[in-house]
């Protein structure tokens, strides 16, 4: 059998094996030169005094150092590699700079973030893959967050104390009209999201404020999208609907003298809209709506626990009225994520109902935040728990998303954060 | 860790590159040893000591096939030989297959009612199959006595995981470079010069090419057959191709590059394979690392074809259905294997495969690369029906809109990339660039080098990492 016979690769011989080009010295030192700059030049460039920054948009905290625990610790030398080689920040500058200037777009990475976070429905309107990623592959089974909630409820009651529950649906829940008619995570988000919200609404919660009917029951009467195109949170009519659904359940009457307004338009960015196409992103005009209650005066002042300034603030709200309104007088701890934010947001829609409220970002926040701010986690832990047994009321706002879809030290459905907050309240008086 | 990763690029190359210029000849296998196995550990703790124990079992089966006491022993050296490639196929097996093989029973079994057979779920050592055909080459090659056994455990650790080819290859049979594991290379200066321009090459084919075409491919394949239509699945199709091509091929530049730079040849793995002229051909261009491990591992020994007709063919095909289950635990990775297998029973009855390369040239390439195309459709799919849709919409004629997602996917930069690189395929079948990189001598040959090392790598390097950017979403908070 000759090898020409064989239907198959040849031999090494076919093709030469490789060996050096026979060039001059002066050209390899020149080749080697480029090899060592292009390996080398980032940390010749830190010898020079450049760091890795965030860069506009990306507004994180770099991964933080790498703690030895386990397998982890390889995926934290990971995370800490891509974030912190020098001149990372020119790298991505740069690249967007040129494809920008060349082509009029923004660059999109395979694999990276930037692609895969968000979904191009129909008309222009933007989703955020998490939603769906989140539906399909949730971190932590139904079942413990549904156990968790009506574990949290007892301790809360049994202690004398209150919980509130609302969920924000995400996007993709409520604004289907112009998701693509077919994408890969489809079938089996729409099948978890129908148990996910059987779940919800069945957990036996007294104090659970169903938001999403609230809200899907104003988009039908105004005809109008609940949420914003370009963003993951909904538009100011929603905001107000469901900060007037939680202060309902909290005490109806709170709602009388109470009038929503329009205001002016101004401009906002679309978070989804600078996820697809990168930092600095457009300006949408938004109509502003306001709450205003007859004779308050709101007053809320935040409080910085990070060293990071903005990575995890504390809001006091104490308002005062002279008028017919009145304010919701128990010690309130409001925990909540960026819906409860935009809702405080000055002038603030969530302000003028409480005397005495402080809201506490959710715990995914103090996760981040740790990476700038090692052990953050554990303090801003603690001060939620001292919160909550502090206050008469808890209010816990999660979105669908992390409502169900956070594990770890970010869920507060963990036997971890529960069992601390048991103790906590078992040392604490009966409200 | 991927080749095209911050970590790789910046951390563990230049520290490897560092550890290996400064340390004395003699700790340089040693060193390759010790962060090719840090190399590992990335891809999974616990892996790493499951492929210390396969090595383990490895060298020590070598060394007793060697012995001169086996020598005198032949059925208790044949059996050994047969229980050690026994026991690399086990581990092969139940890592690769078990998963894919319990399903089956249990679908089986479900069919007839019975819903309770457990389906294995485990969970891949990266690089298991490339590492097993390494073993497999090692113990029979000292079989065969093509080589000695090794008797120092650092070259051996060396041979089977070499970070340049421990994930992706290419595959080095044994005698290929045992003699390189002994030498010690001689001018660190002359294999990093060598070995950066094909390092740049595979970066530059990796990022700017495969990555950028593979969001077309992953679109269009996972769009429900309803709103398919035969243009969008032909750019899918096209898109595949490329990105298959180039990221394969990219991956085995790298990996020649890399070895080159710490001295080591490795053997050539793409030879322009989409200028073919006939699947035979095909096969003789492409991932010809395997092929050349199939041919010398299974095909001679089955026979190649030595005996009948028939039994050429049988042992085509088995190749070919060994070649597709080795790619993947799947139908549609065997569907593929049979479907090259096919072609090539068919090319050598009919003597197709045998048609001088003059003739026909441009309908013979054409074809060629349509065959090679449907058959990507099966590696592809995630299913045999997934499969069907497409190829269904790729020959039944099916009009309609662009789908929002392929007009959202296909941005000007990507166009451009997929149209160059249509064009890269398409340039006459003799010039093959990873042989002029390494090789050619021309002035051509220099600047190349250096336009691939100065600015094309450069660029991948800033794409890759321009690629960390990770915006958070509540960036307003």
């Amino acid at each position: 059998m000759t090898e020409k016979d064989i239907p198959l690769a040849k031999g090494p011989d076919e093709i030469p094996t490789p060996g050096p080009g026979r060039e001059s010295k002066a050209t390899k030192a020149v080749i080697a030169l480029l090899g060592v700059g292009l390996l080398f030049g980032p940390w010749a460039a830190y010898a020079a005094g450049a760091r890795s920054q965030p860069v506009p948009g990306e507004n994180r905290a770099l991964a933080g150092r790498p703690q030895i625990d386990g397998f982890k610790t390889f995926n934290e030398i990971t995370a800490y590699a891509a974030d912190h080689f020098p001149l990372r920040d020119a790298a991505i500058r740069g690249n967007k700079n040129l494809i920008h200037d060349l082509f009029g777009e923004s660059p999109s990475y395979f694999g990276s973030a930037g692609n895969q976070q968000v979904l191009v429905g129909d008309n222009g309107w933007l989703y955020f893959m998490d939603d769906f990623n989140e539906a399909c592959s949730p971190k932590i089974p139904l079942k413990q967050v549904v156990a968790g909630v009506q574990r949290l409820n007892k301790m809360l009651t049994d202690s004398g104390r209150r919980l509130v529950l609302t969920v924000p649906p995400d996007k993709s829940t409520v604004d289907t009209a112009n998701l693509p008619k077919s994408f890969e995570l489809k079938q089996c988000s729409e099948e978890a999201r129908a148990q996910r919200w059987k779940a919800i609404r069945s957990m036996g919660i007294p104090g659970y404020v169903d938001v999403r009917s609230a809200v899907e029951k104003q988009e039908k009467e105004k005809g109008t999208p609940a949420f914003l195109k370009y963003d993951t949170h909904w538009n100011q009519d929603s905001a107000v609907t469901f900060v007037e659904s939680v202060v309902k359940e909290l005490d109806p009457t709170l709602l009388q003298h109470t009038q929503v307004q329009g205001g002016q338009t101004f401009t906002e960015k679309g978070d989804l809209d600078i996820l697809a196409n990168g930092a600095p992103g457009k300006d949408f005009p938004y109509q502003a709506v306001y709450i205003v209650r007859d004779g308050v005066t709101p007053r809320q002042t935040p409080e910085d626990l990070s060293k990071v300034k903005g990575a995890y603030t504390i809001t006091h709200v104490h308002s005062a009225t002279t008028g017919p309104a009145t304010l919701f007088q128990p010690r309130t701890t409001w925990i909540g994520d960026s819906f409860t934010e935009r809702a405080l947001t000055p002038p603030g829609k969530i302000t003028p109902f409480f005397a005495d409220l402080v809201r506490v970002p959710e715990l995914t926040k103090a996760v981040l935040a740790q990476g700038q701010d090692p052990g953050f986690y554990a303090k801003a832990r603690a001060r939620m728990i001292a919160e909550i047994v502090k206050s008469r009321v808890t209010v816990v706002e999660l979105v669908e998303r992390t409502f169900a879809g956070v594990n770890n030290e970010g869920s507060m459905w963990t036997p971890a954060f529960l069992n601390a907050l048991q103790d906590a309240l078992d040392k604490a008086p009966k409200q | 860790m991927s080749f095209a990763s911050p970590l790789f690029l910046w951390y563990f190359l230049p520290a490897t590159l560092v550890a290996y210029w400064v340390l004395p000849a003699r700790f340089r296998n040693a060193l390759l040893s010790v962060v090719s196995l840090v190399f590992y550990v990335f891809g999974g703790l616990s892996f790493v000591f499951a492929l210390l124990t396969v090595i383990a079992v490895n060298f020590a089966s070598g060394l007793a096939i060697d012995s001169d006491r086996m020598h005198q022993r032949l059925p208790q050296r044949k059996a050994l030989l047969v229980a050690t490639v026994g026991f690399d196929l086990a581990v092969l097996g139940i890592w690769k297959y078990a998963g894919f093989a319990t399903s089956q029973i249990h679908n089986l079994a479900k069919a007839f009612g019975d819903d309770s057979s457990p389906i294995l779920q485990v969970a891949l050592p990266i690089g298991i199959s490339f590492f097993t055909f390494h073993h497999l080459s090692y113990v029979v090659d000292v079989y065969r006595h093509s080589r000695k056994a090794q008797r120092s455990p650092v070259q051996f650790i060396t041979y089977i995981a070499m970070f340049p080819q421990l994930v992706a290859g290419p595959i080095v049979r044994y005698h290929e470079i045992a003699e390189q594991l002994s030498a010690i290379p001689k001018n660190r200066f002359e294999d990093f010069a060598a070995g950066v321009p094909r390092f740049s090459l595979g970066l530059a084919k990796k990022v700017l090419v495969a990555d950028t075409v593979a969001p077309v491919a992953d679109t269009v394949f996972r769009m429900d057959s309803s709103i398919l239509t035969t243009p969008v699945a032909w750019l899918g199709v096209v898109a595949y191709t490329l990105q298959i091509y180039f990221d394969f091929s990219g991956y085995s530049d790298m990996a020649i590059g890399l070895a080159r730079m710490f001295g080591f040849k490795f053997p050539e793995n793409f030879n322009r394979p989409y200028s073919s002229l006939s699947i035979t051909d095909f096969w003789q261009r492409w991932h010809m690392s395997l092929s050349r491990w199939f041919r010398d591992y299974l095909y001679i020994p089955l026979g190649g074809n030595r005996g009948s007709s028939f039994a050429t063919y049988r042992n085509l095909w088995i190749i070919f259905v060994a070649s597709g289950f080795w790619h993947g635990a799947a139908w549609t990775f065997l569907i593929w294997g049979m479907y090259h297998g096919g072609w090539l029973v068919i090319e050598r009855a009919t003597g197709l495969a045998k048609v001088p390369d003059d003739r026909w040239v441009v309908p013979r390439r054409a074809i060629t690369l349509l065959i090679v195309m449907i058959g990507w459709v099966f590696f592809r799919a995630s299913d045999i029906t997934e499969a069907g849709h497409v190829l269904q919409r790729m020959f039944v004629w099916h009009g309609g809109a662009v789908p929002a997602e392929v007009t959202t996917v296909l941005t000007d930069f990507r166009t451009l990339v997929f149209a160059l690189a249509c064009l890269v395929v398409l340039v006459p079948r003799g010039f093959v660039m990873g042989k002029l990189l390494d090789d050619g001598k021309s002035a051509l040959a220099s600047g190349l080098r250096i336009a691939y090392t100065g600015v094309a790598a450069p660029y991948a390097a800033v794409v890759v990492a321009a690629g960390t950017l990770s915006p958070f979403l509540y960036f307003k908070f």
